[in-house]
């Protein structure tokens, strides 16, 4: 009988859950709407206009939702590369992001659809980058970058008896696990209601270059995310994986909530420096 | 044992067979509240003692089961003819299907704005008769919610997803939003009460037989949408979503805007009554 409950408890959850996407939307959602709440008038009409008037928030997960429709929507990667080494950023994602940004320094001049889409990867992958569990590392001292750490590895989950992978932790476990019940506007009321002018201007200090620099520095050297849970084979049994408990899950709803913040404010200065005049 | 397997069986089940989902319900609600005068928001606030709409929104649904309710069950839909137009009470009432003879959203719509206008009601019939507008207006812009007796197969279109059988009607109900976003009440406003004065003048234009009609044309187009019986991989399910959620975000936002409308003709003296036929 108990185990005929478990089951049918599980078939719900899962059933009820097979639909969404998980951190992707609420996170994602929680950044557009932060860098919202901080556009200058101006920046929230124009780039509105480019959007049939929708807010950026509408869009933060576009990329995910209809990635699949189109090749080249599918390419605008979402984890983010560095090298080991230095923690500046390689690869495709970085050249990416900064092409989409200088593209729409002149969205005046290109077509709608060009800016659309645009716009959506800006305000998704962005965001993307300020989730610790999107940052790779490479070893760049050959003659090809050679991946070392991700977080495609299998971790066992205490709090939930569970394995799950690293990245879906990051991606879908941390936000909603932290606060089930939170629509983005809680998340932008909790973070984003007594910011100081000081610290935005910290965190928004440099260029895409920098910050990226400084997601890739924190995530290894202050969070230490790769340290705290190491690599292990996934095809090892749930008793020999790297066990994330209480404590730690405790410690990652900090680290998500503190990139939330920073992504939103980082993206609110691109759209306004792009979109304020 | 066999009766605690019905109930929970039961328990899982009542929500696809019901109507919009509770966040959606709430949501068009809030969209509505937004757009109410002051003169109504104030005559509404006096008869729900204090309590906005969004309150109330899907109240008609937790009383049907009380004494003196019942019949709000068969308040959730409305049938129509092959052109579209509603079937009269009379005809709908004696037709052979239950499922018709349940669709009588749009007489008791009609009965509650009715009662309001003549007035004379006691303080809880004029709160009962607000809830019944709030929801039933909301449910007859699903387009799960319109019967067309013709074409009844349409009601059993289902698809396959992960080798579960899924209806097609349950997926409108609850998914076809939540399949994409994790909106709460705030969230369905700051989303979608984004039209125009003139966009909102043209949606709530003409009566509100002219409004089912309508609807109940452009509704058939959902049935093209699936092809009944198809196994989605998920890939396929999420490009497919991505055809629902620009029709049932449309919908909820209209539903929303044509509730305070219905409200503010019968509270403002200053706005014009929309009509019924």
């Amino acid at each position: 009988m108990k185990r005929f409950i478990t089951t049918l408890a599980l078939v719900c959850i899962v059933g009820s859950s097979s639909l969404c996407f998980g951190w992707g939307r609420d996170a994602h959602a929680a950044i557009a709407y932060i860098a919202e709440r901080h556009l200058t008038p101006t920046a929230k009409a124009n780039i509105e206009k480019c959007i049939d008037g929708r807010s950026i928030v509408y869009y933060a997960s576009w990329l995910d939702n209809h990635r699949a429709e189109n090749k080249s929507w599918g390419k605008l990667a979402h984890v983010a590369h560095y090298d080991i080494a230095t923690c500046e950023p390689i690869g495709k994602p970085y050249k990416y992001m900064k092409s989409t940004i200088n593209k729409l320094k002149k969205y005046r001049e290109l077509p709608d659809s060009t800016v659309k889409v645009s716009i959506y990867h800006l305000v998704h992958s962005l965001g993307d980058y300020h989730c610790p569990g999107h940052v790779a590392y490479y070893d760049c001292s050959g003659e090809k970058p050679k991946r070392l750490i991700t977080s495609s590895y299998d971790i066992y989950l205490k709090p939930k008896k569970t394995r799950m992978s690293y990245h879906k932790l990051w991606d879908s476990g941390i936000v909603q696990m932290g606060q089930p019940g939170w629509g983005y506007m809680d998340w932008g009321h909790a973070l984003d209601s007594s910011v100081s002018q000081e610290y935005i201007d910290s965190v928004t200090a440099g260029s895409l270059k920098d910050w990226m620099k400084d997601i890739a520095t924190r995530t290894q050297q202050e969070y230490k995310i790769y340290e705290r849970a190491p690599y292990k084979d996934s095809l090892c049994a749930d008793d020999e994986l790297s066990v994330v408990d209480a404590d730690m899950m405790n410690d990652y709803y900090e680290i998500a909530a503190k990139q939330i913040l920073i992504g939103g404010l980082r993206m609110a200065k691109i759209i306004n420096d792009i979109f304020g005049e | 044992m066999k009766k605690f397997i019905t109930i929970i069986i039961a328990l899982l089940t009542i929500q696809s067979a019901s109507a919009w989902s509770r966040a959606i319900h709430a949501g068009i609600a809030a969209i509505a509240d937004a757009n109410l005068t002051e003169q109504t928001k104030e005559a509404i606030s006096q008869a729900l003692d204090g309590r906005n709409i969004v309150y109330s929104a899907q109240w008609m649904y937790d009383m049907e089961k009380t004494k003196g309710y019942e019949q709000t069950k068969n308040w959730r839909s409305v049938a129509v003819a092959k052109n579209n137009k509603p079937l009269n009470a009379k005809k709908s009432l004696n037709h052979k299907e239950d499922i018709v003879r349940r669709a009588q959203g749009l007489e008791a719509l009609a009965a509650a704005i009715r009662a309001i206008e003549a007035g004379g009601l006691t303080k809880e019939q004029l709160a009962d008769n607000i809830r019944y507008i709030v929801t039933i207006v909301g449910d007859l812009h699903c387009p799960t919610h319109y019967i067309y007796p013709e074409a009844l197969e349409l009601r059993k279109m289902h698809y396959f997803y992960n080798d579960k059988k899924q209806s097609y009607t349950g997926y409108w109900e609850h998914s076809s939003i939540a399949g994409t976003f994790n909106w709460k009440t705030n969230e369905f406003v700051h989303q979608l009460n984004r039209k125009t004065p003139e966009q909102i003048a043209a949606i709530t234009k003409g009566s509100i037989t002219n409004w089912v009609t309508k609807n109940a044309a452009e509704y058939r187009n959902i049935y093209t949408l699936l092809e009944s019986g198809k196994k989605f991989s998920q890939k396929g399910l999420r490009v497919w979503q991505n055809s629902i959620y620009p029709i049932s975000t449309e919908q909820a936002a209209i539903a929303g805007y044509r509730i305070a409308a219905i409200l503010n003709g019968l509270f403002d003296s200053n706005v014009a009554n929309v009509k019924i036929k």
